[in-house]
């Protein structure tokens, strides 16, 4: 088949995924907006834009730090080039890069080369990055002070290493896990050594030079050994995932996922010793692995954000700490009660007292990562009363995902859930954190909750028998 | 007879959208009602809401006169086993994982599950594909793996989804042969279904759907009667 019908055949596929997308955007928007609406929201828009950059000169009131971020960027251009590949790295974890669905694979299996759609779909993907970095670009340039020139060598970098690293992430993708993370690994264990040797430049082009001799030797091999079946079960689920859509018609596209890493141990494939903890852990595994990107974003959310606040000032971090538990344990509650949902176990039964038994050793592991910086800083803040104060976060990320979780067996059970002591005093018992700044004795209030907890667990019990 | 699933008044709708008007029926307890009618009727949202997957707008059911949806949802829960259209089995779960998943969702004992584990794949000839993945599995093989596992606890109510679909000639002979048990001692059953000739035999009842309201129900003797006259219209 020649290359101009296999062109023909992807741009139909292109052309009417993109009309199929319109009309969903289109009816979404028509039952959510009207005409009088849409009116309003402009006339707005124009004058909230017009206040803030036209009447108010807004960015002059920035000035510093756009001078700060342009020093920023010439000063850390090498370190810059070297952290931009790795993010392609991590990608490869979950993404092809390629965005061939079934669709386009499909193709494939009439008479039109799968390599041609593969090329066509890399060349169609750097053309649109090309020119939404020109877009972005020419908008940074009128709206901020900072040098055009760096703009657009930083651009013209980011999509040159776009399409460099189309192949080494394509690749990767179809590697094993223990690869992905071994190289992973290796590109940041190179930038740290790069950056405390102070050898940035030394190693951005060491970096480049194997990007370059990667693509050089896997171009000959780009089409072996491809796992198709999870390349388009990914890129099916990118392409067809419409959070708003969803939100507003209350329907959930879900990844089919068929392929799992674990899959092929043996022991994976044993009947389960017959109890509620074995059995419930795989489901909880197989629950975190389908929202692995939505629990990474928010551990790792919260500790960078702990980490960070540290070096503002005490009180921030303080509440930092504070709003990270709050966070945490409705996140817990949220993945908990989503696990109802999903899958098989939607139409079972639920043994929702049992699930959140099994549930509890995985949200103190996830736990974990936002404990250490708050560790970290009792040591470096170090009195006696560090002791005290490690032992009230506990405390209080303890009743915390209590009462949530109580609240969310409750609407599972489709029970509205009423405000109880617990949950206020689970609440305003954060705010013990921030006093502990003032006056260290706010810690006491731990042994208070913990006793409250005790009894708390002992009264379920009984009435459990 | 005793009633044994009661829906009243039952309404479903997204936005503006109706799914389902104004849908009243009751189920006898070990009687079977077949849910018939052009796609898109709303015969799979009806199936979905009784489940509790799909939100209702209002309306009520309840199950043996104690059990509602709105207020005992759990204890609801264990009272229905479901059998859908397309089979909703986890990559992550061998066959024998999902049965042992069954099992202790409907809290079976581990012999009385291994029994009818036995028996169950012995007759729908899934044997040496215990330990198999759904992949591994052909779309009939899946099929009946979702069939075993609704079939292996005892409860009043049982919603099938087109129970024949994907099924061979030998699959839905055995599958209507265990139906006929459970019908005997006395589950109840809802299903949904194209071919009515199919289920003539073990159905009691008939509810045709078009545009998520009732057009007509009864015996299902009734049936071929009003479906000539419906066509005459």
């Amino acid at each position: 088949m020649s290359r101009s019908s296999s062109w023909y055949a992807y741009w139909l596929i292109r052309s009417n995924r993109f009309r199929k997308k319109r009309m969903i955007k289109k009816q979404l928007a028509q039952i959510s907006f009207d005409k009088t609406t849409i009116l309003y929201s402009l006339i707005v828009g124009g004058y909230v834009f017009a206040s803030i950059f036209i009447f108010n000169d807004f960015m002059r009131q920035f000035q510093d730090e756009f001078i700060f971020i342009e020093q920023q960027m010439e000063e850390r251009f090498w370190l810059i080039l070297t952290i931009v590949p790795i993010r392609y790295v991590f990608k490869s974890f979950r993404n092809p890069g390629v965005l061939i669905t079934s669709s386009e694979y499909q193709l494939g299996m009439l008479p039109h080369s799968i390599k041609s759609i593969a090329y066509f779909v890399v060349i169609e993907q750097w053309m649109k990055q090309l020119l939404l970095y020109l877009i972005i670009g020419t908008l940074i340039i009128l709206i901020t002070p900072i040098d055009a020139v760096l703009i657009w060598i930083y651009f013209l970098l980011f999509w040159m290493i776009e399409v460099f690293m189309t192949i080494p992430q394509w690749k990767l993708f179809q590697a094993s896990f223990f690869v992905k993370v071994s190289i992973f690994m290796s590109i940041i264990i190179l930038d740290i050594v790069g950056t405390l040797l102070q050898q940035t430049k030394v190693i951005s082009i060491i970096i480049l030079a194997i990007v370059m001799i990667t693509n050089i030797i896997l171009s000959k091999k780009l089409f072996s050994r491809v796992h198709w079946g999870r390349v388009t079960e990914i890129n099916d689920f990118l392409v067809w995932n419409m959070p708003l859509i969803s939100k507003a018609t209350k329907t959930k596209f879900r990844r089919e996922r068929k392929y799992n890493i674990f899959q092929n141990r043996a022991s994976r494939k044993r009947p389960f010793a017959y109890t509620d903890v074995v059995i419930h852990k795989r489901l909880w595994l197989q629950h975190f692995r389908e929202n692995i990107e939505l629990i990474i974003q928010v551990s790792g959310g919260l500790f960078l954000a702990i980490v960070i606040l540290t070096f503002v000032n005490d009180v921030i971090v303080l509440i930092g700490i504070a709003i990270s538990i709050h966070v945490y344990t409705s996140f817990v509650a949220s993945i908990f009660t989503n696990r109802f949902h999903t899958g098989i176990v939607q139409v079972l039964p639920w043994d929702v007292e049992s699930f959140r038994n099994t549930i509890k050793s995985w949200a103190w592991i996830g736990f974990v990562p936002i404990m250490i910086p708050i560790v970290i800083y009792s040591i470096v803040h170090f009195t006696w009363w560090s002791i005290g104060f490690l032992f009230l976060i506990l405390i209080l990320f303890i009743i915390n995902l209590m009462v949530k979780m109580e609240n969310a067996a409750a609407l599972l059970d489709k029970k509205l859930g009423q405000l109880t002591i617990k949950e206020i005093m689970a609440f305003f018992g954060l705010v013990l954190i921030v006093l502990c700044e003032y006056q260290p004795y706010f810690s006491l209030v731990s042994i208070g909750i913990f006793i409250f907890v005790l009894i708390q667990q002992k009264d379920k019990k009984r009435e459990a028998r | 007879m005793r009633k044994l699933l009661e829906v009243s008044n039952l309404n479903v709708a997204i936005n503006d959208t109706k799914l389902l008007n104004n849908i009243s029926f009751t189920l006898d307890k070990g009687s079977v009602i077949a849910l018939v009618g052009h796609n898109g009727a709303g015969k799979s949202t009806l199936m979905k809401t009784i489940m509790g997957i799909q939100d209702k707008t209002n309306g009520e059911i309840t199950i043996d006169g104690e059990f509602n949806l709105d207020t005992s949802f759990l204890d609801y829960k264990k009272n229905i086993a479901f059998i859908p259209e397309e089979p909703l089995l986890m990559s992550e779960l061998t066959a024998m994982q999902h049965f042992q998943l069954y099992g202790k969702s409907y809290q079976m004992e581990e012999m009385e599950l291994k029994k009818r584990i036995g028996k169950y794949v012995e007759g729908f000839e899934l044997q040496g594909k215990l330990n198999e993945y759904p992949e591994s599995l052909s779309k009939g093989m899946r099929q009946k793996v979702q069939t075993i596992c609704a079939m292996l606890p005892d409860v009043p109510l049982l919603l099938i989804d087109e129970p024949f679909m994907g099924l061979d000639i030998y699959a839905v002979d055995y599958f209507e042969e265990i139906l006929k048990e459970k019908i005997a001692s006395g589950t109840s059953i809802l299903l949904t279904t194209h071919q009515l000739k199919r289920v003539k035999n073990i159905a009691d009842q008939f509810i045709m759907l078009q545009e998520g309201k009732i057009l007509h129900k009864g015996q299902i003797s009734e049936f071929e009667t009003i479906k000539r006259r419906s066509e005459d219209l």
